[in-house]
């Protein structure tokens, strides 16, 4: 963790996400930072996530797309909010379906079951879940390795926010559909480790649709007055719990009536 | 040998009857096999049938991998349903009346014809089922804090509870179980979600497995019986007010309201 700096806020939250950034490209494991500084709030911690941004696109990084969380109306109730939460997706963090997860460049991933949405045309404003669906070019099944930085998986909610919502790697399948081919709410998901079905769920876990939760994404974007741009991915929230991943693993996502897509866990 | 088998059978009867949880037979009888825990069980389906209650059908229990792990057991098992269990759909169910209870999302089967063990394969029992409906299964249990290991919830007839079957009927030809979707919504949110391999991979698999286990005690399963074949997400606990919807993919849906 920096140093405690005083008084000049922006230079604070800089050096927050020059911490987080280290610490993922480094592998180490962060400090929390709740912890050093208690008086940070929801706004700040997004605005050290902007700072993270930016921090990559000066590397070299290209942004593709988002990652969103508390994707169930439970959570966001139990939060007090009505909204997803959200976190940027980057070239680097891209893996072939069929591919590799390579575990000498993460620190501890955990795997999530998800459904992606492709945006074909630009989404902006107080759109509706079936405008999210009128442009949303196709959806596929996808894995996302999260992988907070914070020791043990332990953060707060502003941690999570500052640290990109824990986005680390994730693969898309080849196997596409329009959304209107798809029962957005009733498809059966099965997240296969080594071929056992270890988690199961239905698409509606996700807010119910996740083209509501896409919505709210774009909604929440225009207050910060930033739009989904058309070739943007979006992972919409995991459907089921996540599962641990270890060396040797084969992990499968089948979404029924969309395909699957597959990763092997290595080290290399 | 007898008499644990009597006593234990007893006690879960009276613990049903009285709404009054007792300790885990397995910390008093370490011994305890899955047979005595069977044997238990079907001591009280004898009494209840000479009380005049009907067997409607059976349930599968511990058909996912995560309760299987949790229990540290890699078989299901199996539980007799009675028409004093069953509720209608969109009926109400006084919550004073269970113990302990838990909700789940289920794919219930309807049996055409009779199919008897051993031997019965997936194709087999999909022959004989007349049609398949969604359901909710209510769970509860006559151990103390759901302490038990897996022969206490055999003895205490697979912890179940009541049940409620929706009220379409799909025949299996071209339904892809593994793959049919289930939400879970409580009060109009969605609170957990499962697909049909959640049950052993496949619950047409629960359902083979059950008619070959029912062969090892000289019973099958008979034509308009109801079989529950497995929770497909995890157990959700119901509070007075909470009104419960069920809805799986093809099958349509299926609710119950707690008070």
């Amino acid at each position: 963790m920096p140093a405690k700096v005083k008084n000049n806020s922006l230079v604070k939250l800089k050096r927050i996400a020059q911490y987080l950034n280290e610490c993922e490209l480094e592998r180490k494991e962060a400090e929390q930072i709740v912890k050093t500084y208690p008086e940070i709030t929801v706004d700040n911690a997004y605005l050290i996530q902007k700072e993270l941004v930016k921090l990559k696109i000066s590397r070299g990084n290209k942004l593709i797309g988002y990652k969103l969380a508390f994707t169930t109306r439970t959570k966001q109730r139990s939060m007090g909010i009505s909204t997803v939460g959200f976190g940027y997706l980057f070239d680097y963090m891209k893996i072939d379906d069929g591919g590799d997860l390579n575990l000498n460049e993460v620190i501890h991933p955990k795997a999530e079951a998800e459904i992606a949405f492709v945006i074909g045309e630009d989404l902006e404003g107080d759109v509706s879940p079936y405008e999210v669906i009128e442009a949303t070019k196709y959806v596929a099944p996808a894995i996302e390795f999260v992988d907070s930085r914070y020791k043990d998986f332990k953060f707060e909610l502003i941690d999570v926010i500052a640290d990109n919502f824990s986005a680390s790697r994730f693969a898309i399948g080849a196997d596409v559909k329009r959304p209107s081919e798809v029962d957005l709410r009733l498809s059966g998901v099965i997240f296969e480790r080594n071929g056992l079905p270890e988690k199961t769920g239905a698409l509606g876990a996700v807010l119910g649709n996740p083209a509501i939760a896409v919505s709210q994404l774009v909604k929440f974007l225009s207050r910060k007055g930033e739009k989904v741009k058309a070739g943007s991915v979006v992972l919409t929230g995991s459907i089921t719990e996540a599962i641990d991943v270890h060396e040797g693993d084969f992990i499968r996502v089948s979404i029924c009536g969309v395909g699957e897509v597959s990763t092997f866990v290595v080290r290399k | 040998m007898a008499d644990f088998i009597e006593i234990f059978a007893d006690e879960l009867y009276q613990a049903e009857v009285n709404r009054n949880p007792i300790e885990p037979l397995t910390s008093r009888n370490g011994s305890l096999t899955v047979e005595d825990a069977y044997k238990i069980q079907l001591k009280n389906v004898e009494r209840k049938i000479k009380k005049g209650w009907r067997i409607k059908g059976k349930k599968i229990g511990i058909t996912s991998l995560a309760v299987q792990r949790m229990l540290n057991v890699n078989q299901p098992d199996f539980g007799y349903l009675f028409d004093t269990m069953y509720v209608e759909d969109g009926g109400v169910i006084k919550i004073d009346t269970l113990i302990q209870p838990r909700v789940e999302g289920e794919i219930a089967f309807v049996m055409e014809k009779d199919l008897k063990g051993p031997g019965v394969t997936e194709a087999d029992v999909l022959r004989a089922t007349a049609f398949v409906v969604p359901s909710i299964e209510i769970v509860d249990s006559r151990i103390r804090d759901w302490k038990i290991k897996i022969q206490d919830t055999i003895a205490d007839n697979a912890s179940s509870g009541l049940f409620v079957v929706g009220g379409k009927k799909t025949v299996v030809d071209n339904l892809d179980f593994r793959c049919l979707g289930m939400i879970l919504e409580r009060n109009g949110d969605v609170v957990v979600s499962g697909a049909g391999a959640a049950s052993l991979g496949n619950p047409v698999k629960a359902v083979a497995w059950l008619a070959n286990k029912l062969s090892e005690f000289g019973e099958y399963l008979r034509a308009g019986e109801i079989v529950l074949s497995g929770a497909l997400a995890q157990l959700v606990v119901p509070k007075r007010g909470d009104f419960f919807k069920v809805t799986i993919q093809k099958l349509g849906s299926v609710s119950v309201k707690f008070e």
